[in-house]
């Protein structure tokens, strides 16, 4: 039936679907309820009332055979509309384009009502640890930008890895301490972690962010005479595979800029504290730890630790 | 908006305060879910499906009861998605 959707022929359970999509507006992907692939509005950064294609690929495994695939196309500023989307099932080699009578709105009523009630509290964004393997990532909504924080051992290279309670492997102590709940408040958090590999060092995280369309300031001290043998890391990027842009201005500050909805789409996020641009595209920095050391980082403009504190 | 449903007698502050962020530091976002808040951050027995968290039948509604104290935002988002996830 036209616009119902349909499913994928070979899309079994625990088979990867590949969906690509080249749209000059918005396109939205529902497998089953679960939203699967949201390119946002694709315009470019320099001409924002000229919709332009941008291609958006995104890998997901299919939950459970049968599912419906369906989608949604809007956001067009103007003809002619530039759309297609390709689904290709793992081990398939020919991608299957999708028909177009797909590309229409098909949430019920009543499904459309529940989730605009659940996303309500995002529909004002922010900056809050949203990601949930790692308590050191800070994601700003509804733009998917994220600011990761890493411990490095400076020896050998390795990287702590995802930061939550009671790891399982490769273990260091973690002590959360207050959070804030959602986005309807001002965003804060801390968090303490020491003991990783035996060395001695407690580094100790707090952030806060003051406001919804505010930056985010975050306040890094060490203690311990193990310190000097570890380095923190500092990633900016898009989270969820989102697509992304990084700029370096001639100053220096580089910008990761993240396609979205809305009034805010395109204000670029601002992460001054990144020296390079990382291998993949993102932006990243390195700064020694020690024993007392305090560091400060904000995103949106260049601050002091003591203005940050 | 964050709504308190409750007064938060004096000596309740210190256990408030930690049901606060312990709803706090577990509700994450998803795109597949939208505002949700897993039992654990620690558990990750969706990475085989990319989902990398664990929404688990009737904790969630435990978690939507424990979030209502504070916001009745996250305690319906918990609710609305793990009734979602109902299979039969």
């Amino acid at each position: 039936m036209p616009g119902d959707g349909a499913t994928l022929s070979g899309s079994a359970a625990g088979t990867t679907l590949e969906l690509s999509a080249i749209a000059s507006g918005e396109f939205r992907c529902w497998l089953g309820g679960h939203l699967a692939l949201d390119t946002g509005a694709k315009t470019p950064l320099s001409a924002q009332n000229e919709a332009i294609a941008v291609p958006a690929v995104i890998n997901i495994t299919v939950p459970s055979a049968g599912m419906l695939l369906r989608c949604e196309l809007r956001g067009f500023s103007k003809p002619p509309y530039r759309a297609q989307l390709l689904a290709r099932v793992e081990g398939q080699q020919d991608p299957i384009p999708v028909p177009s009578a797909w590309l229409r709105p098909q949430l019920r009523a009543s499904d459309e009502q529940l989730l605009a009630f659940r996303n309500k509290p995002l529909q004002a964004g922010g900056w809050n640890t949203w990601e949930n393997l790692h308590m050191l990532n800070f994601v700003r909504l509804p733009k998917a930008v994220e600011l990761r924080l890493d411990l490095v051992q400076k020896a050998t290279g390795e990287t702590l890895g995802d930061i939550h309670v009671f790891r399982r492997d490769n273990p260091a102590r973690v002590q959360p301490g207050l959070h804030s709940l959602n986005s309807s408040q001002p965003f804060f958090m801390e968090v303490n972690v020491s003991r990783w590999a035996g060395v001695d060092c407690l580094v100790a995280f707090e952030a806060s962010s003051q406001g919804l369309n505010a930056g985010l300031g975050i306040l890094v001290r060490s203690f311990g005479d193990g310190c000097s043998a570890l380095q923190l890391k500092a990633t900016g990027r898009a989270e969820w595979g989102r697509p992304f842009i990084a700029h370096m201005a001639n100053d220096g500050m580089i910008f990761i800029e993240t396609p979205g909805f809305g009034a805010n789409a395109f204000i670029p996020v601002a992460f001054p504290f990144a020296r390079n641009m990382s291998a993949d595209g993102g932006a990243v920095g390195f700064w020694e730890l020690g024993d007392g050391t305090k560091l400060g980082f904000a995103s949106e403009q260049r601050l002091s630790v003591l203005e940050i504190e | 908006m964050a709504e308190s449903l409750l007064p938060t007698p004096t000596y309740w502050r210190d256990s408030h305060a930690a049901l606060h962020s312990v709803i706090g530091w577990n509700t994450i976002y998803t795109p597949y879910e939208g505002m949700v808040t897993p039992v654990s951050r620690g558990w990750d027995f969706g990475s085989a499906t990319g989902a990398n968290y664990v929404l688990f039948d009737w904790d969630n509604l435990f978690l939507a009861q424990m979030a209502a104290v504070d916001s009745m935002d996250v305690a319906w988002a918990n609710l609305i998605q793990i009734l979602r996830a109902a299979t039969a």
